[in-house]
């Protein structure tokens, strides 16, 4: 019984080309299937249940890793991607296959030597759990804070830097970004923004008001417990209430 | 007087002292002087208002010596008046005392001089008593000898110097005449005749008449024999007196006359009693000159008489004179021991008006200045004296009392031109109650209150919603740290006034002490630092923007070689499809890697620009469009409008790349259809505005991970056009998204 083999490529051409490669270095391999995109990867490997996926990491619909996680065939897999060190460096350390692009005959033959050794050995997809973790906190970025807000002027919706937001500002039905250029509005709430928020750039000086700390100019008090913000390009002054003046007062 | 003063030296510039208990002048004025000498001309930005300051307190300092002058006459009015009518005051009491004392003095004379005359009087109504006597004598006793009579006068005449000599005048009939020559001449007086007086006075043998009035019997102090027989009727004088007494049956005297001159040529009278005839009628005239028998006849010395009446009695410096106010007037003085001097004074003078007999004669007393010397007190002068002394002293203290009173007014006064002359909010803070006890205008002007409602309250009272920094709670109260550790202490503070201008306020607190260290007053002074902060918050940020740009130019070079970085990923994907297609298709894989070759050149050539032009970076994304349409096939169109004119527009190098890149990253390549990609370029006013729209997957949260090209690409603009460029996300209708560029043309 002769190996099938799967190639999922978005890129047409590179998928042609790997397939004429492969057949002339492997002409007992049989190309089952050629799939332009990550759904349709997918899809094919679990309907024809190839024994070998070339898989391109990065493709529309779902990306060569995340066909691997839901693949419900088990399926030998090399990865073949242009993609950066980290996740080169994460294919060595696991030695598992991976092909980089440009792919050339004597890498392609090597790993198809190893192939052919894991068939022979049936080693299988032992690493393969511990490799896709890896790969996919090598790709997660590292910012967990959103650097932008979608918010809405008007009918259009814009994304803002959130170096360009002044102040946000909660109102009864809605949130308010507010920037140099004015106003906008957003669906999520205060408080949902402030988990998404950076509390080192972001802070809450009222229950209805984050500031962006590095537009603040001064903080003057006014009355007994009343603060005054001053904000950057912003005539009105921000009320600070009680509960918040800790954060001035170590200034 | 205590007096305390407190230095406070602001800014080393100057120093305003405050005085807690107004001293005096010259201590403001050698403050300012010291002030004047101490500070050089301050060198300091700062210190420009706090020099001026100092001249203004110079110029403060002249015109107080000039004021000085001016006020030194006003001022004194009061005490020159007070002194003035002091002297009138005592001058005046001087007089009056003089006068009571002078009234005291004519009291005391006249009760003295009318003792004197009620003396000189009694004396006189004795001597004259002895006539009186004589007549009791013949009334008693029908036959008086010669003998009788010298016996009974002897009696009489050692007791009253004042008479000379009593005598009895008979009436003798003419046919009697020698019988009373012979009986006269047989008692013993050999020439014993009848006389009368020549009109050269000299006696001679009396004529015959027929009735005589000799003098027969006399008795005298002294030896007058001479007299005895003279006919006193034979003198027209004597004869009047002596028809007079017969006629009225009463006492009459003569005229003085010097007749006698004997011892002081005294004046002297006579004084002539009737004498009727025993147990005889002499109620009516007839009766009387047919009853008469002869006259009593006493020869009075008025010297004497008044000598006489005085002895014993104390009348040193005062003088008398008598005179007969019946008599012609030139012959009106009896007696007078008034020196030519005591005449002078006439204010002291007594005169009693006597009845004596048929005559009024008038006794006058007269004070010599002796007199008045003697009896003259020191009252008076010693009234004069007090009176000067006090009301100079009263003057003196007055004068004081003012001038310390206008020196208080001064320093007061300049304490207020010195506070109104500091161009910064100043207010002396009582320590007990923290009660504004000073204050000034600049001070009202920057709590924008009235005066009074500023003074005596605390400061936090009228701060509370005011635009000053302080408030209740305001723990790091310069003003409360004075007055806690005694020490200046200084803040800085922002605040907002009602227009809502910004203010950099300077708080200042100097501690005024007491002897013992503690602290009385605290005088704050605010300072409007807004200017200097100001400038060095502009210097700051001119510095910052300077070093910025510099910095920006780094990054901008370092930013722009980033992006003409072919990124391996693209590269090698590049690569990948021209190998696969050299063998099938080698024309494709030709014109791609034309594509390539052309892009490597381009960003090549970017990385060393500053500036390209639109029309060479549209070549360059065409270039780049081209080769991923080639790679992803039908997925992917794109489109780039650029109107000509725009062509030659320069335009930063590789700006629009990450764009683009974007777009085909998170936009196209992710959605399995694929899209289109389109770059278009307007001109809107003067900005250009140039888009890059895709419809592709549009925003997503994976957004964030394509967000370093963003980033560099805002970097950028902020470099190049720092505030005046915009990078606008937006999504796109009816999908993907829109990333706008916005720059200055």
């Amino acid at each position: 019984m002769s190996i099938r083999a799967l190639i999922a490529d978005d890129e047409p051409k590179l998928a042609e080309y790997l397939a004429g490669r492969l057949s002339e270095l492997w002409p007992e391999l049989e190309i089952c299937g050629i799939a332009a995109n990550g759904k349709d990867a997918l899809a094919r490997i679990n309907h024809e249940k190839p024994d070998l996926a070339f898989l391109d990491i990065k493709m529309p619909g779902l990306s060569g890793l995340e066909v691997v996680r839901r693949m419900t065939h088990p399926c030998m897999v090399v990865f073949v991607t242009a993609y950066h060190k980290y996740a080169v460096a994460a294919f060595e350390e696991e030695a598992v296959d991976y092909l980089l692009k440009p792919v050339s005959d004597e890498r392609l033959m090597s790993t198809l030597a190893r192939v052919k050794n894991r068939f022979a050995g049936n080693e299988g997809v032992r690493n393969i759990e511990s490799l896709l973790s890896k790969l996919t906190q090598a790709m997660k970025n590292k910012d967990t804070y959103v650097r932008y807000l979608r918010a809405s002027s008007g009918k259009v919706m814009r994304l803002i830097s959130v170096d360009d937001v002044l102040f946000i500002n909660a109102r009864t039905k809605y949130t308010i970004v507010v920037t140099k250029d004015g106003e906008f509005l957003m669906r999520s709430s205060l408080s949902e923004l402030i988990q998404k928020l950076d509390p080192e750039k972001f802070w809450q000086i009222h229950r209805a008001t984050i500031v962006n700390a590095s537009k603040v100019i001064s903080v003057s008090q006014t009355g007994r417990e009343t603060y005054l913000l001053t904000v950057k390009d912003c005539q009105q002054p921000l009320a600070v209430s009680r509960s918040f003046i800790h954060q001035f007062k170590q200034l | 007087m205590r007096s305390r003063t407190q230095e406070i030296n602001v800014n080393g510039a100057i120093s305003v002292m405050i005085v807690t208990f107004p001293d005096v002048q010259r201590r403001i004025r050698a403050q300012i002087q010291k002030v004047m000498k101490a500070s050089p001309p301050p060198s300091a930005p700062s210190s420009d208002a706090l020099c001026m300051i100092a001249w203004r307190g110079t110029e403060e300092a002249h015109t107080m010596e000039n004021k000085l002058k001016g006020y030194f006459m006003k001022k004194d009015m009061p005490a020159i008046l007070m002194l003035c009518a002091g002297i009138v005051v005592s001058v005046f009491m001087y007089t009056l005392v003089q006068r009571l004392e002078f009234k005291n003095i004519q009291n005391e004379f006249i009760f003295n001089t009318e003792n004197y005359s009620a003396a000189v009087e009694k004396r006189i109504q004795e001597n004259l008593n002895s006539l009186h006597a004589i007549e009791g004598l013949y009334a008693s006793s029908p036959m008086v000898t010669r003998a009788k009579f010298h016996t009974f006068v002897s009696n009489i005449l050692p007791h009253s110097s004042g008479i000379h000599a009593l005598r009895w005048v008979p009436r003798v009939a003419g046919a009697e005449r020698t019988r009373f020559e012979t009986a006269a001449i047989k008692d013993g007086y050999a020439n014993f005749r009848f006389t009368e007086l020549t009109s050269q006075n000299q006696p001679v043998t009396a004529r015959k008449r027929s009735e005589y009035f000799p003098v027969y019997y006399s008795e005298s102090s002294g030896s007058n024999e001479a007299a005895l027989g003279l006919n006193i009727s034979s003198n027209p004088v004597g004869r009047a007196t002596l028809e007079k007494a017969r006629d009225t049956g009463a006492m009459v005297l003569t005229p003085g006359f010097t007749q006698f001159l004997e011892p002081g040529h005294q004046f002297a009278f006579l004084a002539v009693q009737p004498v009727y005839r025993n147990a005889s009628l002499h109620d009516t005239l007839q009766e009387r000159r047919k009853n008469l028998v002869g006259f009593a006849v006493g020869v009075f010395r008025f010297g004497d008489m008044v000598s006489d009446a005085l002895r014993g009695l104390n009348i040193t410096g005062i003088a008398l004179s008598l005179s007969d106010e019946s008599d012609a007037p030139e012959g009106r003085m009896l007696y007078s021991n008034v020196r030519q001097e005591d005449s002078v004074s006439d204010d002291l003078t007594f005169t009693k008006a006597l009845n004596v007999a048929d005559r009024r004669w008038e006794l006058k007393f007269l004070a010599s200045p002796d007199y008045r010397s003697t009896h003259k007190t020191l009252y008076s002068w010693i009234i004069l004296a007090s009176g000067f002394i006090s009301s100079f002293l009263l003057a003196l203290y007055v004068l004081k009392m003012k001038r310390h009173e206008s020196e208080m007014e001064q320093s007061k006064d300049t304490m207020t031109a010195v506070l109104n002359s500091i161009n910064s909010a100043i207010a002396i803070v009582d320590s007990k109650d923290m009660r504004i006890s000073a204050f000034n205008k600049v001070f009202i002007q920057e709590v924008e209150v009235s005066e009074h409602e500023v003074m005596g309250k605390r400061c936090f009272d009228i701060a509370e919603g005011k635009p000053l920094p302080c408030g209740r709670i305001c723990g790091d109260c310069p003003v409360k740290l004075t007055m806690r550790t005694g020490n200046q202490a200084a803040r800085e503070s922002v605040h907002r006034s009602s227009s809502g201008t910004m203010k950099y306020i300077e708080i200042s607190a100097y501690p005024v002490k007491d002897e013992s260290g503690n602290v009385l007053h605290v005088v704050q002074l605010a300072q409007d630092i807004t200017g200097r902060k100001e400038a060095e918050i502009s210097r700051l940020e001119e510095q910052q923007v300077r070093r910025m740009s510099a910095e920006r130019q780094v990054v901008e070079t370092q930013l722009r070689m980033l992006q003409a970085q072919i990124e391996p990923h693209f590269l090698f994907n590049t690569l990948a499809n021209i190998i696969s297609l050299i063998d099938k298709e080698p024309r494709s894989a030709r014109r791609m890697l034309q594509h390539l070759t052309s892009s490597l050149r381009r960003s090549l050539e970017r990385s060393r620009e500053d500036v390209s032009t639109l029309e060479h970076e549209a070549d360059m994304l065409r270039d780049y469009l081209s080769i991923f349409k080639m790679r992803l096939g039908k997925r992917l169109d794109f489109d780039i409008e650029i109107p000509d004119e725009l062509l030659n527009v320069p335009f930063p190098p590789m700006l629009l790349q990450p764009l683009v890149e974007n777009a085909i990253k998170h936009g196209i390549e992710p959605k399995v259809e694929g899209g289109c990609v389109t770059i278009k370029a307007e001109k809107s006013y003067d900005m250009l505005r140039l888009s890059v729209s895709d419809t592709g997957l549009g925003f997503s949260d994976s957004m964030n991970a394509g967000g370093l090209g963003l980033e560099n690409v805002r970097s950028r603009l902020q470099a190049l056009y720092n505030v005046s460029a915009n990078l606008i996300l937006e999504e796109n209708i009816p999908c993907g998204s829109t990333a706008i560029i916005e720059v200055p043309l």
